[in-house]
């Protein structure tokens, strides 16, 4: 007798300590964090990507160096016709760079890349600290994250996220105008190690109106100690 | 490219004369790398079956990049500026008039062997450039299309620009300077001088029918910025020449004086991706001032595949109108087609427009490029 309740008191001293050492639920804040260093190797990187639209029978190449959460510096591969044409983000502020005029021109962040990918769907990955994140809801499986854009001038007002509870990746983005219309998708596919990491290899952007759909494929990531003068307009090629 | 040159008559008859000649070009660009040093050349040939044909190199420099600075010796082309159209702060080469209405500016850049020093200190961007064996504008041949004098047909001799020796051990140098800075709430300026030959075209015409092109030293200070506010962008470049030639009529008594030119603009960019820019823009002379707007419209279809383009220049109070249509096709990956026109129209009595000498020269031009 004696035995037995030394093993119930046993049995449920460890229950009672399981549930004490549980871990706490997570933040919104700590979700997304993680999710962004999925989406982002490292402070300093450089990685080719390939955008293809469904719609024009065409594959732009770019080769993307960013560092930190404000500077990008995308150069055009292919198609030949394009070659040699830069973008350069500066938090808000965008040039281009044509090698024909030999100097950089100051244009608006709200010009599109290629097909439905945006000049911030490879500029600024990082959403941690430009949205507010709220937990929208939750499954056994993922959290559905809402982002309201903190400050102005983002590429996007607002943003569901779906993440993965296992390993905080990244699953489904819905971009929204401020009132909550769904206006593009983007789906994170392909999972598999870049720059040391599981990362999501392709990402499929897709016109909410349209039906049309875009594909951007990271060919490779390599994370890299990039100067600041990289990053300036006067030094664009 | 083939070009179709209209000449229209004043006498209200229309005279029917047309001329083609084609233009062509080859641009061969090599690059090697090794460490920090890189070097590139590019050479391009030009045959016009008006003008002539030549071989001329357009880049062939040294360069050194490092995380806080680069330079580049050679052959090249340097840039400043922010507006379109006029280009007021592009002053470091001089200009190619064969096709004076080639509105792509690098086709109209005289490349000139200079040091050009760049030293980048966080938003700060220090810029030396020093030009020591300068080279002249270039003009079109007697009797082309783009004549200004009319030789063929006025008789008119043209004195070859000065032809600076390299004996001269650089004492005709050409040198100055750029700092820019980005602010944190995201305006860009720039501050710049440099000490030069006049690039504007000045002449004096003698008494045997001489026309000789006037080249004095002088001095520009410029400022130039922009601004981005969401899908608006501001945009304006200001030079103050101190000491240039000018002329009021063509052969006219040059004088040397102070010019300021300056010109604002804005671009819009819609949601659905139409870009609007408009420009003013103002020449102001010791006895008068001259204005001119300009506006352009410009939106891809298609994907990308088509894009169409117009600019109009108007003059405010002269009589300068350019209105220049474009239409474009990325055909394939490497090829691409436009067919540009462009319809001209001045005053020619004062030598002060950008447009006098190409009164009522419309043209037409089909441009093919492919790239490989």
């Amino acid at each position: 007798m004696i035995r037995f309740w030394g093993t119930l008191l046993i049995l449920v001293v460890s229950v009672t300590a399981s549930v004490v050492k549980a871990a706490p639920a997570a933040s919104p804040d700590a979700i997304l964090k993680a999710t962004d260093d999925i989406r982002n190797p490292a402070q300093s990187y450089v990685m080719q990507v390939t955008i293809t639209d469904s719609e024009e029978n065409s594959t732009y190449k770019f080769e993307v160096s960013v560092k930190g959460k404000s500077k990008t510096l995308i150069k055009t591969l292919s198609p030949k016709r394009e070659e040699g044409k830069s973008f350069l983000m500066l938090g808000e502020d965008m040039w281009v760079s044509i090698p024909n005029m030999k100097r950089a021109v100051r244009v608006s962040l709200n010009q599109k890349l290629v097909g439905e990918a945006a000049n911030g769907d490879l500029a600024r990955m990082r959403w941690y600290g430009d949205y507010e994140p709220t937990i929208e809801s939750e499954t056994a499986n993922q959290w559905v994250l809402n982002l309201q854009a903190n400050k102005k001038g983002l590429t996007y007002e607002k943003i569901r996220l779906h993440v993965s509870k296992a390993g905080s990746r990244p699953l489904r983005a819905y971009f929204m105008t401020s009132s909550g219309k769904i206006f593009k998708t983007l789906a994170y596919k392909d999972f598999r190690k870049l720059a040391g990491i599981i990362r999501p290899g392709t990402l499929e952007i897709t016109n909410a109106t349209t039906q049309v759909k875009s594909t951007v494929k990271i060919l490779n990531v390599k994370t890299k100690n990039l100067p600041d003068s990289l990053f300036n307009q006067n030094n664009l090629p | 490219m083939a070009n179709l040159s209209v000449d229209k008559q004043e006498n209200g008859e229309n005279n029917a004369s047309t001329k083609t000649y084609f233009l062509a070009q080859v641009e061969s660009i090599l690059e090697s790398q090794r460490g920090l040093y890189s070097f590139t050349a590019a050479v391009r040939g030009w045959h016009d079956s008006e003008n002539d044909h030549d071989l001329s190199v357009r880049q062939l420099t040294l360069s050194s990049v490092r995380r806080s600075h680069r330079w580049d010796l050679g052959f090249q082309e340097i840039s400043w500026g922010e507006t379109f159209g006029t280009y007021i702060l592009d002053i470091v080469n001089p200009r190619d008039f064969r096709d004076p209405l080639m509105d792509d500016i690098s086709w109209a850049r005289v490349p000139v062997f200079a040091l050009n020093a760049k030293y980048f200190a966080g938003g700060t961007t220090w810029q030396v450039i020093a030009t020591p064996y300068p080279r002249s504008n270039r003009l079109p041949n007697t009797g082309t299309y783009f004549d200004p004098f009319g030789r063929n047909e006025s008789g008119l001799r043209l004195t070859d620009f000065m032809d600076f020796k390299l004996d001269r051990y650089g004492a005709e140098a050409e040198y100055g300077g750029r700092v820019s800075r980005l602010f944190e709430n995201g305006i860009d300026v720039a501050l710049m001088y440099f000490n030069y030959w006049n690039r504007n075209l000045v002449f004096t015409l003698d008494g045997f029918g001489t026309v000789t092109p006037v080249q004095e030293r002088m001095e520009t200070m410029g400022f130039s910025f922009s601004q981005a506010f969401d899908r608006l962008v501001l945009r304006s470049d200001t030079a103050f020449h101190l000491g240039q030639p000018t002329q009021r009529e063509l052969f006219g008594p040059v004088r040397k004086e102070n010019v300021t030119q300056t010109v604002l603009g804005l671009d819009l960019t819609s949601e659905t991706q139409w870009v609007f820019g408009a420009q003013w823009h103002a020449d102001i002379f010791e006895s008068e001032a001259l204005n001119w707007a300009s506006l352009r419209i410009d939106k891809e279809w298609l994907r990308g595949k088509l894009r169409s383009e117009i600019f109009v220049f108007h003059g405010i109070g002269n009589g300068d109108v350019w209105i220049q249509p474009r239409q474009t096709w990325n055909a394939t990956d490497s090829f691409r087609v436009s067919l540009t026109a462009d319809f001209v129209d001045a005053n020619q009595k004062t030598n002060r427009t950008y447009l006098n000498t190409l009164s009522k020269k419309d043209r037409y031009l089909a441009r093919l490029e492919y790239k490989f």
